[in-house]
């Protein structure tokens, strides 16, 4: 009997052992041809976003991608960080700043082919403005109160106080169809099916969305900027090596979010691909709840600052290919940026004479506390960051050896975001950034924490909330840059973020694509000349 | 067999109601809701325009309001609500990600019995044996593993040091309709999930055709002068193969419920990716339709499981 089974085993070997073969060489033969249709830009991506409607959008891809693929601003911000009309032809303001005249560009058609007018504008802003739609940029237009039309290629704004960001942030927001979107009530915007069948001005249309997988752009047949590449494949792949493989062997063109390892391991495998880096907007950031009893002491923060080697982790993570930033305002917005801050070379030692000059005892676990407050903390940090958690092992080390005790606690987005909102947290590991303006109200202002906005440190000090009430009313850009140079200055004495390093962009694209982005396609700006890349092969 | 069937099926409302409200409850009470995953975008939002939002979505009462909300619109309206993430019917996530589960999880399915049952027979039928014994071992080596730490050896493995196999996703860029293509990257989620759970399987088999050995039918074909081989394949291994059969049926809601692991490590957008994400951006609508789905097919596969053997083994009659 067992030899008869063995037997049938036997019989079965040779059938299964051929299909596996025909598995794995005719999965190699697929990794290797692909056939692609020679006018479609294959970017990859990790996520293909939630929504095409620019008002409830949260993320890069669906937030800044698909909205600079699909609608357009009255103004834009280009490579020079500085905003220029779009769908406007010029705007002007009162001599008082608190009233704007826009004129409309009249060449301009809706993808469905409706003309674009002030009407459009005028029922964008109202919408925007009403409270029942739930706009997710509502704090930016909040100050706009009346929006109204003069002939239908004339708009004008009344503001309630001087605003220097108007034409970068108000004028920034997309324009929405009136005749698409003018019939659902504010309340059902966010219910609409605008989110998947999006009408825009942009350069390309949506074509298609299979959720969590592939969402296809095609040329706007009635774009006034038509796009050069006729059509744009996103496709979604959540795996580092997957992504290189499909870059590498011909199967995609561009990965516009390239991580530093694959960055280096590109290098390795296919030195064909071009691969392009960019300075920073984003800076890699530890946040201090200040309502804590030791991190409301500016001694603790500046030693911690000192005591933190952040070198090392740009040379040790990144190959030196991240800048040690001295503000929070990025190097790269070359306008704003103070280079004469008070500065944090690594040194220990100074670190120590800081804290032992305020009172910081060390005790006989080797950690300081003065007056029963034991520097000792908990550091959140989001889960799904395996960098940022290098970068936090190597801080909690660095604080060990000054006498502050940090514990590494990993969560999710989600929870990490409640306690930041309601102040249950210590320290935060975070990103800061995407802004190209240094008007840093949500986050610094006394009167913005939360419920009121982003203040999540709970930071108060008179000297950056006069500079932030001065810089957003002042419209000379001469006086701005004064006002937020005082800033910066008092921002990285107080340090109630600590910068550590600029975040790694970078962008991998196959050599017959031609396009100069300048600046790095994960930005909120990344997209901004789309119509402008081409094939060359 | 028709009362049993309603009884049994009535019996199941309580319970389903049961882990509604359990599940609901434990959503509602972690921490961070939908506003608190809007994103840097939302740090702006005033404390009026996040009350606006929690009230689009009946966020702002109590979670048992809630869910009240939540079952009326069930009962009445025969729908699971809309996703807080992208406002799209939830019901339409679901069955867009149900394909690729069932099609990685059938497969799956398929391998562990196809390696299952001639291991679990063979062993059987040589109690004892060095490969009874060896089988058991490795077997329950695989058993005790976790099944995402397996996955990611045999990523590590086939994808990155010997390159057979894909390590994520279903298909290559612009090879989607292509059958061996898809086939080519199941292979290792599919054997992951294989090795996995073979060994309950084979175990199964394995006791069932001992105990078949055993019985008086097998004594009278033996005495017939029938060959062992005939004796295990023609009366012991088809009359052992009824438990299996009746098992299949709880495998129902593994179907649709998935292998979350292993969908995460792999990448494959399937339900387990659906639920992670759901998750972490607390989707409650989408979270409570991929629970109610499952457990109403863990009820259906009790069920159809009893009818099953029911109706393969004339001996048992429910009243």
């Amino acid at each position: 009997m067992g030899s008869g089974f063995a037997h049938s085993l036997e019989r079965l070997r040779a059938p299964a052992l051929a299909l596996v073969a025909a598995l794995v060489l005719g999965g190699c033969a697929a990794s290797a041809e692909t056939h692609r249709d020679p006018n479609t830009l294959v970017a990859l991506t990790r996520t293909d976003g939630a929504t095409m409607n620019p008002m409830y959008a949260t993320t890069v891809q669906d937030g800044s991608i698909y909205a600079a693929l699909l609608f357009d601003g009255l103004s834009y911000v280009g490579a020079d960080y500085l905003p220029h009309p779009r769908l406007a032809t010029s705007w002007s303001h009162s001599p008082d700043g608190k009233h704007w005249t826009v004129d409309l560009r009249r060449d301009i058609k809706w993808s469905d082919g409706v003309p674009f007018t002030s009407k459009d504008v005028v029922f964008t802003y109202n919408l925007y403005l009403n409270p029942k739609t739930g706009f997710l940029d509502f704090g930016t237009i909040k100050n706009v109160t009346r929006v109204y039309a003069e002939g239908p290629y004339r708009v004008h704004f009344d503001i309630a106080f001087p605003n220097a960001v108007f034409t970068l942030n108000v004028l920034g927001e997309d324009v929405l169809p009136e005749h698409v979107l003018g019939k659902i009530p504010p309340d059902r915007q966010r219910f609409s099916s605008f989110g998947e069948h999006p009408i825009g001005t942009g350069p390309y249309v949506l074509k298609s969305w299979q959720h969590d997988s592939e969402v296809v752009f095609e040329r706007n047949p009635y774009a006034y900027r038509p796009p050069k590449i006729g059509r744009i494949d996103f496709r979604v792949i959540f795996n580092d090596q997957a992504e290189l493989e499909a870059l590498a062997n011909g199967s995609a063109d561009l990965i516009d979010d390239l991580a530093h390892t694959q960055y280096v391991q590109l290098q390795r495998i296919a030195p064909n691909i071009k691969l392009m880096t960019f300075a920073p907007l984003y800076v890699d950031v530890i946040e201090l709840n200040l309502a804590h009893a030791g991190l409301s002491d500016v001694a603790v923060r500046q030693a911690m600052m000192y005591g933190y080697d952040r070198v090392a982790i740009a040379h040790g993570l990144y190959d030196d290919k991240v800048p040690v930033p001295d503000s929070l305002i990025v190097a790269s917005l070359k306008h704003w940026y103070n280079p004469n801050v008070q500065k944090y070379p690594y040194d220990p030692d100074k670190a120590r004479a800081l804290l032992d000059a305020a009172g910081w005892k060390v005790g006989p676990d080797g950690i300081r506390s003065k007056n029963g407050t034991r520097l000792s903390f908990e550091l959140l940090l989001n889960q799904g960051s395996a960098l940022l958690t290098d970068e936090m092992l190597t801080f909690i080390a660095d604080m060990r050896d000054v006498g502050i005790d940090i514990n590494l606690r990993l969560t999710d987005f989600a929870s990490l975001s409640a306690r930041t909102y309601t102040g249950k947290y210590d320290i935060i590991a975070d990103a800061r950034g995407g802004f190209v303006d240094p008007d840093l109200t949500s986050i610094f202002a006394s009167d913005q924490i939360p419920p009121n906005g982003a203040n999540t440190t709970h930071y108060k000090d008179a000297r950056v909330d006069r500079d932030l009430r001065l810089g957003l009313v002042t419209l000379d850009d001469a006086k701005r840059q004064a006002i937020y140079d005082d800033m910066q200055v008092e921002l990285m004495k107080t340090i109630p973020i600590m910068p550590q390093v600029g975040r790694f962009a970078a962008t991998a694209y196959s050599p017959r694509l031609y396009f100069d982005p300048k600046v790095s396609l994960q930005s909120p700006l990344g997209y901004y000349n789309v119509e402008d890349w081409k094939f060359v092969q | 067999m028709t009362s049993f069937i309603v009884r049994r099926v009535l019996g199941a409302i309580p319970l389903l109601l049961f882990i509604s409200i359990v599940t609901y409850a434990m959503m509602a009470l972690a921490p961070g809701g939908p506003a608190a995953v809007l994103g840097p975008r939302g740090q702006g939002l005033s404390p009026e325009a996040i009350l606006r939002i929690n009230q689009a979505y009946g966020l702002d009462k109590p979670w048992y309001v809630q869910y009240f909300f939540w079952l009326k619109q069930l009962l009445f309206h025969g729908s699971l609500g809309t996703s807080y993430v992208d406002n799209r019917p939830v019901i339409e996530k679901v069955f867009e990600k149900l394909p690729v589960t069932i099609e990685m999880v059938g497969l799956a399915l398929i391998l562990t019995l196809i390696i299952a049952i001639p291991i679990g027979i063979y062993a059987g039928a040589h109690r004892g044996s060095f490969f009874d014994n060896a089988s058991s071992t490795i077997g329950f080596i695989f058993y005790g593993m976790p099944v995402f730490w397996l996955a990611i050896i045999l990523i590590e493995l086939f994808a990155v040091e010997f390159r057979w196999f894909p390590s994520s996703g279903v298909s290559s860029l612009g090879r989607e309709n292509d059958v061996l293509d898809r086939l080519w990257h199941l292979v290792l989620p599919v054997v992951a999930i294989a090795l996995a759970s073979f060994v309950s399987w084979m175990r199964y088999q394995r006791s069932s055709i001992i105990e078949a050995m055993s019985s008086g039918y097998i004594r009278t074909a033996r005495s017939k002068g029938l060959s062992e081989r005939d004796v295990l394949v023609h009366h012991a291994f088809r009359n052992a193969l009824l438990p299996i059969v009746t098992l299949l049926g709880l495998s129902l809601p593994q179907l649709v419920g998935g292998a979350y692991f292993v969908e995460y490590v792999f990448s494959i957008p399937g339900i387990g990716y659906l639920t992670f994400s759901s998750i972490f951006s607390r989707d409650y609508p989408t979270l409570m339709a991929i629970t109610m789905l499952t457990a109403v097919l863990i009820v259906a596969g009790n069920l159809l499981a009893d009818i099953t053997y029911a109706i393969v083994d004339p001996r048992i009659r429910y009243a």
